[in-house]
């Protein structure tokens, strides 16, 4: 088996941009969701169709992104 | 354009497709992420947890040199055994892995150059098949401590012009904007950076697809920040794996002899009582003084 239908795409969610990557393996459909400016994922989620494992991604990555505290104002910068 | 200074440590999809059936070969999959081995791998692929395999579960350390050597008996892997890393997120893990096994000593330890997602991206073809594996021998050589930085090497290193601190992680950990790559759990008490470190961020070394760039534009990025191989290098990011990307890419692309991963990195360097830190890209604020 081999994975097809791979796709990366820009987004945004919560204020923070994302890359979205989704692709089937089999009869697996998998999203990944990582914050752009540091490359790490934020969801990586598995279904049945494309439409849920990116509902499912989508879903984490906001949990997830929301929880992101940005600090005031820095020393110098 | 030149090639990399130590190219036999970096493989070519090409290359392993010509070698997934090498009896020498052993090809290990390292992911942030666990799952993703189970639902397709390289053929003939094993998969090692970073965190259950390659971590200490009791104190903060990389794996003991006997619980290494079992692991890698476990694996199949002798002391001869070319051992072909790869992972996801751009080999983050890998890179890794790659660290570990140089520093217990590995002879031929290889990285797939572009790692899971080139390999997904290109269609090549997966297996939910898990070798068996026949069980070896393997001993281990002493810690190399040449390419590993604890805090007390780091702690000199600040405010001398002889050694370069370089910050991989992304500019608004980097500026202290927040404490870890967004949606991931907070590790350190302080945001920052370590005083003098400049941030050349990880991901300007690899190419979209997951490959590293070429050497004259590793050579250009680097040497842009003041790391040119003529001073000692340490690298850090969070908790170490960032940095061991980077950490491949100076010591082995670039060929720079003396280059250090700080694992303990900025979950350490943040959280340790009165240690400065320094705070957007201004001069050092002091986190903890004498009161």
């Amino acid at each position: 088996m081999r994975a097809e239908n791979w796709k990366k795409e820009e987004s945004e969610i919560e204020g923070w941009p994302v890359t979205i990557t989704s692709y089937t393996i089999g009869k697996s459909s998998i999203t990944e969701i990582a914050t752009t400016s540091s490359g790490a994922n934020v969801a990586r989620c598995v279904a049945d169709t494309p439409e849920a494992s990116r509902e499912d991604a989508f879903s984490a990555a906001m949990r997830r992104l929301l929880r992101t505290r940005r600090l005031p104002a820095m020393v110098g910068g | 354009m030149s090639s990399y200074s130590h190219p036999e440590v970096l493989v070519s999809i090409d290359w392993l497709l010509q070698h997934l059936d090498d009896p020498k070969v052993r090809i290990v999959e390292v992911d942030v992420e666990n799952t993703a081995y189970d639902q397709g791998h390289i053929r003939g692929a094993i998969a090692w947890s970073w965190q259950n395999q390659l971590s200490d579960q009791v104190r903060r350390d990389i794996i003991p040199r006997e619980e290494f050597e079992r692991l890698m008996a476990r694996s199949g892997i002798s002391n001869d055994t070319t051992v072909i890393l790869y992972g996801d997120n751009n080999n983050w893990f890998a890179a890794w892995a790659f660290w570990q096994l140089k520093i217990y000593g590995h002879a031929d330890v290889r990285l797939l150059n572009g790692g899971r997602k080139k390999w997904i991206q290109e269609g090549q073809e997966l297996t939910l098949d898990v070798p068996t594996v026949k069980e070896t021998t393997y001993r281990a050589k002493e810690p190399d401590a040449s390419i590993r930085a604890f805090l007390p090497a780091v702690q000199s290193a600040v405010g001398t012009a002889g050694v370069a601190l370089i910050d991989v992680r992304s500019p608004q950990e980097y500026t202290g904007e927040i404490l870890a790559p967004p949606g991931l759990r907070e590790t350190a008490q302080r945001g920052g950076h370590v005083p003098g470190a400049r941030n050349v961020p990880w991901s300007k070394a690899a190419n979209d697809d997951g490959t590293f760039k070429s050497y004259d534009e590793l050579k250009t990025l680097y040497g842009a920040e003041g790391v040119d191989g003529g001073k000692p290098v340490i690298a850090y990011c969070r908790i170490g794996e960032r940095s061991s990307h980077t950490w491949f890419v100076l010591k082995y692309l670039l060929g720079y002899d003396n280059v250090k991963n700080y694992d303990g990195s900025w979950t350490e360097w943040g959280s340790v009582v009165g240690l400065p830190i320094e705070r957007g890209a201004g001069k050092a604020a002091a986190v903890g003084h004498a009161s």
